[in-house]
């Protein structure tokens, strides 16, 4: 037994042994002749992109045999917790996958890519770029831009006589909004509730419904380009209101700070909610794909047509929608060489270059590579591929605050807004007890 | 007299009827809570498993089916066939073996000497030690990981998986508490003998410390199977990964492959629920070990 013992340690620490000596990933020399090893954190973009992305790596590699890249695809919910801590301890990939904040800018370990790019950047839709900006810099190369709106089951909606196309074209108010969604909120015929309208609301996506709403009454910006705070006046006490409005009146389920993307989705695809947010244009392909599988036998269910709507605004504000640009982003290390650098700019302009506009086209929208939106072909359905071209003309412009401001802004969205919105939704919290946090949290991060 | 003793006897026996019979009253309600707990512990499993065999794709629907329509081992052939589960099962069970006999040994050496040996300092080192457990995980994650990845250059590796989990204060504190138990007058004897200290140890502490050991062993094992943040964060490859970060793998944005995730979470859960079983009593004595007065 002792034997055995002894002999089941050493093989363990030989083992161990062995599989330490792998080789760094991040920081090998190109200069001493072994190949660059290149890292890249990405995330399911949608859910085919890991194939889309080995094809390009593939044909990237073909041409760059010196240089290896080594990819890793992360969850949604883990990952970004995964990438702070390497942030934070200094040492993150060479590529990740994200938007600019000014938090990963304020480390001063993602790199102004401006001039080592040239005019590589005019490949690109222009307002795609914009959003890959922070003041002067150009922090990364856009994948995709996203529209985020909200949106609407077809058969509920016709069954209930809900005009779509009208509400698609002109967009609803909040009041219209609560009207219809009141008149469907019910038992459907299984006998099981029927919501008027289902919400992601927990974890890292709580505040996606306040900012919607918000952005609708009026507050296009949380910061203004001057550094100003908004989120401390009536508008988002009303859109706060608004909010347990729609909940009290069993509009949005009670449990809506547990209801996670994929427990949205579920409650979609049960026709138990007649409309959803935050909605995707993909949304139309993936329902698509899921009524053929639902055909063929390979998943079982009930088909569900997908409308894309609009975010209803308060009366006498602007109708807004949620959108901007997501890419690649090149970070440094504490021992990166120049040629490191070089070569892992390669490797970014590649994943994000013109073979790689297949996440754009399978997500719904036109590519953001120019030379790519001139052959791009919608693969969803017309309807929603118009209703798409019309509320991305709704999008506003980035708001071009300061790396500082930046930092702040995420601080206070991961400190203050995430939690309050929590206990909000839930109920725990009333909307003027949260307005008075988010004046005195945001007189200490702001300064204003 | 004699009818005050029957008097008396029958009144004791009237207590003891009602006595019993109050017993009855609290064993049922104490069965029917118990029966309660029972089904809220079971219900979850029990979907898992039902789950597990309904290939339902990737787009579940969300009322559960208590009892399956149909039935399929497609989600286990997808788990194996789709995916690198057999290697993630045996980087599981190589870490969480390693760990185990690494904290067997330095816990029982450590919690030897703090429980029967005599040196300057012994105490405040043992409080300083504990005082390292008020210390919130979430504080020292990043020192470690820099330590771990930026310093020793260990990232994707099993020693980056296993290394700050070789030895735990917790488990230094449970033998320590488990050995203050044992009688020191047979380490007295040994000494007398002409035993060195590691041979008393070895010969004598651990033969009679097994009941600790185990309980020790089981426990590690357990929670390094079911560790997810630390091997995440520290693992880049797919090969690299322990089933509990392979199975978060299965989730993607807006879907979630729940009968290839249930399978997985079944194939996970049966090694914990073996070793469960078959190690009831120790798992039993766990609960108990570190309230013995030291």
């Amino acid at each position: 037994m002792k034997k055995a013992l002894l002999t089941l340690l050493s093989a363990a620490m030989v083992m161990v042994a062995g599989c330490s000596s792998q080789e760094p990933t991040a920081t090998t020399n190109p200069a001493s002749g072994e190949k660059d090893v290149v890292t890249v954190w990405t995330y399911p973009v949608h859910n085919d992109y890991e194939p889309e992305l080995k094809k390009l790596l593939e044909s990237f590699q073909s041409k760059n045999p010196n240089i290896e890249v080594k990819y890793e695809v992360l969850s949604w919910a883990e990952g970004p917790k995964k990438f702070d801590i390497a942030l934070n301890a200094g040492n993150p990939p060479d590529i990740y996958f994200d938007k600019p904040l000014g938090k990963y800018v304020d480390t001063g370990l993602l790199v102004d890519i401006k001039d080592m790019i040239g005019d590589k950047a005019n490949n690109y839709e222009p307002v795609a770029i914009d959003y890959m900006k922070y003041e002067d810099g150009l922090y990364g190369l856009p994948l995709y831009m996203f529209l985020h709106v909200w949106g609407g089951n077809k058969a509920l909606m016709e069954k209930e006589g809900i005009d779509y196309v009208k509400i698609q074209k002109e967009g609803w108010t909040w009041k219209e909004f609560k009207e219809i969604a009141q008149k469907v909120t019910k038992k459907n015929e299984k006998g099981e509730d029927q919501y008027g309208l289902v919400f992601q609301g927990s974890g890292n996506t709580s505040d996606e419904l306040l900012n919607h709403l918000a952005l609708n009454n009026g507050l296009p910006y949380r910061v203004t380009k001057d550094g100003q705070f908004t989120w401390n006046d009536d508008k988002i006490l009303d859109t706060m209101k608004y909010i347990r409005e729609l909940s009290d009146a069993g509009i949005l389920p009670k449990e809506t700070a547990a209801i996670d993307p994929k427990k949205r989705m579920e409650l979609f695809y049960n026709n138990q909610a007649v409309f959803m947010g935050r909605a995707i244009p993909y949304f139309d392909q993936m329902m698509k794909t899921r009524n053929a599988d639902i055909d063929a036998g390979k998943v079982q269910g009930q088909k569900v047509e997908f409308v894309l709507l609009p975010i209803p605004h308060n009366e006498g504000e602007k109708q807004v929608a949620v959108g901007g640009a997501e890419g690649y982003m090149l970070f440094k290390q504490k021992e990166t060489t120049d040629a490191h650098l070089q070569n892992s700019l390669k490797v970014l302009e590649h994943l994000t270059g013109d073979e790689a506009a297949q996440a754009s086209i399978t997500l719904g929208l036109p590519p953001v590579q120019k030379k790519a939106r001139e052959t791009y072909q919608p693969i969803i359905s017309k309807e929603n591929d118009e209703a798409a071209k019309v509320l991305a003309g709704y999008v506003l412009p980035p708001a071009g605050i300061s790396v500082e401001t930046g930092a702040a802004d995420d601080q206070f969205k991961a400190e203050v807004i995430l939690p309050t919105v929590q206990t909000l939704l839930n109920g725990e919290t009333t909307p003027e007890q949260a307005l008075e946090t988010f004046q005195s949290k945001g007189k200490m991060i702001f300064g204003k | 007299m004699a009818e005050i003793r029957t008097a008396d006897t029958q009144m004791s026996t009237a207590a003891l009827q009602k006595r019993e019979s109050k017993r009855t009253v609290w064993r049922v309600i104490s069965y029917v809570i118990l029966s309660f707990w029972v089904l809220v512990t079971i219900i979850p499993m029990y979907w898992m498993v039902v789950t597990s065999f309904r290939d339902i794709g990737f787009s579940a629907t969300f009322t559960p089916e208590w009892f399956p329509s149909s039935f399929s081992i497609a989600t286990y052939i997808r788990f194996f066939t789709k995916t690198d589960a057999v290697q993630w099962l045996i980087n599981s069970l190589f870490v969480s073996g390693v760990i185990t006999l690494s904290n067997v040994l330095f816990a029982s050496l450590a919690g030897y000497a703090f429980a029967k040996l005599r040196f300057p300092g012994r105490n405040m080192i043992f409080w300083v030690l504990l005082a390292t457990m008020m210390i919130p995980a979430q504080a020292t994650l990043i020192p470690i990981y820099i330590m771990v990845v930026n310093v020793f250059n260990l990232a994707d590796t099993y020693i980056a998986v296993m290394l700050p989990f070789l030895v735990t204060v917790g488990n230094i504190f449970l033998m320590k508490q488990y050995m203050s138990t044992l009688p020191s007058t047979l380490i007295d004897a040994a000494r007398i003998d002409g035993c060195s200290e590691f041979k008393i140890f070895r010969k004598v502490i651990m033969p009679i410390s097994k009941p600790g050991v185990a309980v020790l062993a089981i426990f590690t094992f357990v929670s390094t199977w079911n560790e997810f943040f630390w091997p995440f964060l520290v693992t880049n490859s797919s090969g690299m990964r322990t089933i509990q970060v392979g199975l978060a793998t299965f989730k993607f944005a807006e879907t979630v492959d729940y009968g290839g995730l249930m399978a997985g979470s079944v194939i996970a859960a049966l090694p914990m629920i073996v070793l469960f079983f078959s190690l009831q009593r120790y798992f039993l004595q766990g609960i108990t070990i570190g309230a013995v007065k030291g």
